[in-house]
């Protein structure tokens, strides 16, 4: 339940910075703000372009919204709050949303008789684990997402119950923000590179 | 942070899609809009400077046919001139020959008229003398020694000429 | 009980030997490629950063099931 109540503040939060950032975009003469905004929104949007291809870029908003949504979540942590996707809710919950819209990709772009018969490459005798991987990859990035927050979380804990002054501060370097973008970095490439599978399949 | 329980994943999806709606039209949409228009703005742009362009390269096109043109004007009024100037040329030479053959033949002629002058003036005066001496004969006819007296005479008058012709 | 069910989490948690010899193959093999071939190292990383994230998965299913047997149970 707490989860969700952090989950809108990140969205109060996310929502009210973009309003800010976006409220005097200039054509000419951009600002140092909106070069640095630009420069990142296009990274982005290059990156996903990159991995989903011509004709999966109609995804690419959404991995936006998701990679950007982990970040800040696993990076809520540095400020004190309970980062939401160290609950197994959340992370399940965006996990479901990904293999959905995994799925929905390969019934767009093959059509649904071709999505079925997407289940029997390379063979027939494959069938079950296709199938399978259905279920398989859901758990798998939800699992990872939460995982790696909650193994972070603890050693953190560990490390602060030894020596709460000063160790601390490396650790949090590593743990809080590189594997929290880092996580944040994976899920949606994982998601994206599955989606790109089932469109090119 | 284990239990897992239905609504709470409903609230969060609904979350994220309201997130992803949320961001599209505060977010990337903004951003997508500026750049667009910022490619509109360069397109104008380079639009107008490649019509800049191509309108100087017309009017340089312009100035390089007028100079051309001006060039070939000016060597045809060279060789408007040469030519006029050696049409005058050729016919004051032809004039100028024909001038001179006229007065080359009007000269024969006058000599011409002049010799014949002389050879009938010249016939007139041995006639005269044949007379003078046929008139001598018979007034005197006092024997040979006088007769050769009037031949020497005659010879002496005419023989001039008559050698000369000879020789 | 208390004792197994800690003997258990601490089994699950070996799953974590697997990852480790894994991600270090990965990434040995990576920094060889990028010796080797300086130019395509962004290709090579981003290979690398899915190797790895799919051979951590086993250390993290050890590392969950460990949390669950210690919370659940």
């Amino acid at each position: 339940m707490e989860s969700n109540v952090i989950i809108w503040g990140i969205i109060a939060v996310l929502v009210l910075l973009s309003i800010w950032l976006t409220h005097d975009l200039k054509v000419e003469n951009p600002g140092k703000k909106q070069l640095m905004l630009e420069a990142g929104i296009e990274w982005l949007e290059n990156f996903f372009k990159d991995l989903l291809g011509e004709q999966g870029s109609r995804y690419t908003p959404y991995m936006m919204t998701v990679i950007i949504f982990i970040a800040v979540s696993n990076l809520s942590g540095l400020l004190g709050f309970k980062p939401p996707t160290k609950d197994m809710n959340v992370t399940a919950a965006l996990a479901i949303m990904s293999i959905v819209l995994i799925e929905y990709a390969g019934i767009h772009a093959q059509g649904t008789l071709g999505w079925v018969k997407s289940f029997t490459r390379p063979m027939a005798l494959v069938t079950p684990i296709n199938i399978m991987e259905i279920a398989i990859r859901p758990v798998s990035l939800c699992m990872r997402l939460f995982g790696n927050m909650v193994g972070g979380f603890v050693v953190m804990e560990l490390i602060k119950g030894i020596c709460p002054v000063l160790l601390p501060f490396p650790f949090t370097l590593y743990f809080d923000i590189f594997d929290g973008l880092i996580q944040a970095y994976v899920f949606c490439l994982l998601t994206s590179l599955f989606i790109s599978e089932q469109i090119e399949a | 942070m284990l239990n897992i329980s239905l609504w709470n994943m409903v609230g969060v999806v609904v979350e994220v899609l309201l997130l992803y709606v949320l961001l599209k039209k505060f977010l990337f949409k903004p951003i997508k809009d500026i750049q667009e228009k910022r490619q509109a703005m360069i397109d104008g742009q380079m639009q107008k400077a490649d019509a800049a362009n191509a309108e100087a390269l017309a009017f340089k096109e312009q100035y390089a046919q007028k100079i051309s043109g001006v060039q070939s004007e000016s060597n045809q009024i060279l060789e408007d001139a040469r030519k006029q100037a050696k049409n005058e040329y050729d016919r004051i030479v032809e004039q100028a020959n024909g001038e001179a053959g006229d007065i080359l033949v009007k000269a024969k002629k006058n000599m011409e008229l002049e010799r014949e002058k002389a050879m009938r003036e010249m016939e007139t005066q041995v006639a005269d003398l044949a007379l003078s001496a046929a008139s001598k004969i018979l007034g005197s006819k006092t024997g040979t020694d006088s007769d050769l007296n009037l031949y020497d005479q005659f010879l002496d008058k005419a023989g001039d000429t008559d050698d000369r012709t000879l020789n | 009980m208390n004792s197994l069910i800690a003997i258990g989490a601490g089994i699950a948690a070996l799953s974590g030997i697997g990852a480790g010899v894994g991600i270090g193959i990965a990434t040995g093999k990576a920094a060889e490629a990028t010796a080797r071939q300086p130019e395509a190292a962004g290709a090579i990383s981003k290979a690398l950063l899915l190797g790895a994230a799919l051979a951590e998965a086993t250390a993290i299913y050890g590392f969950v099931i460990g949390l669950l047997i210690l919370f659940v149970l």
